[in-house]
């Protein structure tokens, strides 16, 4: 079950908005929480452990960067010796809980782009560029059917060398690079070579004389819109949130996102978000919305 | 100020920007399959050395492309090598970085050529080298810009040194690469540019000649 790209592109960018915008860790964690059902509703769980792994490494590398570099906070967890660039070594429980909502921003961030490539069809979102810019839609699609030749060229050119007497295992690393060197330039002229081939059979079949024939037609369908819907309304109680300051915190000198209106508002967010998640539910398990809408 | 935003807001648009040239401008097929096939080469070597922390051919690539056919076509080869590999290795936040820092990377050895028309080898391999370090600053930025505060000079620079090393290799990485092929592959791709110019003469002129 796919979305039209449209639509998942203007949800996609009012999550990342919403994601930036927040500070307060309770809003970040609702739309973490959202993602995480979303993607687990449509069957993808997998995506999130893939997705989340790139961004361990910056989200630890925040997590300890943020309380070495500031020292503010009234509540001290830590205080010890003079350091070189970090000055007096002083860990307090502000920064820390800083560099930790920081860090579940980034993991946010990450799951926004899984999202995104869960509810839509690569096919379907080239589709829908090439529409309105073919140039680029058409670059990027022999891109990436590049790098799908090359990957099998390399087998390719390395079994013919393998044949030819060529060790590929030499021991001494400027060896192994003299064996390989050949494989690059092969690659690199073979790969040149197919570029003119197909730039002539592109013109040959007179790519950019007409408009372009479309095969298939994109169209919105009936969730699209339901979910457009649900859309404006997540984006009208952000905007009305941020009128009044909700969603927004301080984290120094100490933390003030414990007033009470503030964790309210939160519920009308999770309220607008999770119906987003029912509707997907919907979509997976009611014949209704699933094959008539 | 939400600088973090502010930063993702500048650079959609500066790429909106790019991309409308690039549509309006009259490229030839032949531009566009060397574009995607560069690119291709560009973002397929990041595969191989993936082994290898922050070791990659994809900088090295971008700037002989750059340095031989200009800085717009430099630039949209960083681009488009960034965005079509992380369809393999993964889009994040960190995409838009790439494609600006690459991009930049091509555009600069575009505009090195105006000024040395035939470095030597080791000037090459400098660039590439310096080009290591600039990519990661770049990808460093935005996440200073959105998830450290405060924004003080403290720390920029502690965030900086806890990546020095990765910088470190993929600029030995980029001095390797440039060193051993830079010059060969500029002399190949020159050879092709060569091949993919014409220029047209209007059918008056011919007249006139004869």
């Amino acid at each position: 079950m796919k979305f039209h790209p449209l639509t998942m592109i203007l949800f996609s960018i009012t999550l990342l908005f919403m994601t930036l915008v927040y500070s307060h860790p309770v809003y970040i964690g609702s739309i973490l929480l959202f993602m995480i059902m979303s993607i687990c509703t449509l069957g993808e769980g997998k995506k999130i452990i893939s997705s989340v792994k790139y961004g361990i490494y910056g989200a630890i590398l925040i997590i300890i960067v943020n309380p070495l570099v500031y020292h503010e906070g009234r509540m001290v967890i830590y205080e010890g010796i003079r350091l070189p660039i970090i000055g007096r070594f002083k860990i307090t429980l502000e920064a820390l809980a800083y560099g930790g909502n920081s860090a579940l921003k980034l993991i946010c961030i990450l799951l926004i782009f899984a999202f995104y490539g869960v509810m839509t069809d690569r096919d379907d979102t080239f589709s829908f560029f090439s529409k309105y810019a073919h140039k680029l839609t058409l670059t990027l699609s022999m891109t990436i059917n590049m790098i799908h030749r090359l990957k099998l060229e390399v087998l390719r050119v390395k079994d013919v060398m393998i044949l030819r007497g060529v060790n590929f295992k030499e021991k001494k690393i400027i060896k192994r690079v003299k064996a390989y060197y050949p494989i690059l330039k092969v690659i690199f002229i073979s790969s040149l070579e197919g570029s003119l081939d197909r730039a002539e059979s592109l013109y040959s079949r007179g790519y950019g004389k007409y408009i372009r024939t479309s095969y298939s037609k994109l169209e919105m369908k009936g969730r699209d819109y339901l979910f457009l819907s649900l859309n404006t309304i997540v984006l009208a109680v952000f905007i009305y949130g941020l009128l009044s300051e909700k969603g927004l915190v301080l984290f120094y000198p100490t933390f003030t996102g414990f007033h009470i209106e503030n964790l309210l508002f939160v519920i009308w967010i999770d309220v607008a978000l999770f119906s987003c998640v029912l509707l997907l539910w919907g979509c997976m398990r009611w014949k209704f919305l699933k094959y008539k809408i | 100020m939400n600088y973090g935003l502010l930063s993702v807001a500048v650079i959609l648009i500066c790429f909106i920007f790019v991309f409308i040239s690039y549509e309006r401008k009259k490229v030839s097929v032949k531009e566009i399959s060397l574009i995607a096939t560069l690119a291709g080469l560009a973002g397929v070597g990041r595969v191989p050395f993936a082994a290898l922390p922050n070791v990659q051919p994809t900088t090295f690539l971008v700037i002989i492309s750059g340095y031989v056919f200009g800085p717009f076509f430099g630039f949209m080869v960083g681009a488009f090598a960034a965005l079509a590999s992380n369809f393999f290795l993964g889009q994040g936040p960190w995409t838009p970085w790439q494609m600006l820092a690459w991009g930049l990377c091509g555009v600069s050895a575009g505009v090195l050529k105006k000024f040395y028309q035939n470095p030597s080898r080791i000037m090459i391999s400098m660039f590439a080298f310096l080009w290591g370090f600039l990519f990661d600053y770049i990808m460093n930025l935005w996440h200073w810009l959105a998830f450290v505060y405060p924004l003080t000079l403290q720390s920029f620079l502690f965030t900086y040194m806890n990546s020095f090393y990765f910088d470190l290799m993929h600029a030995i990485g980029n001095f390797f690469f440039a060193y051993l092929f830079g010059k060969d592959f500029i002399h190949l791709l020159s050879r092709f540019k060569d091949r993919i110019s014409y220029t047209e003469i209007p059918v008056e002129k011919i007249k006139n000649l004869l």
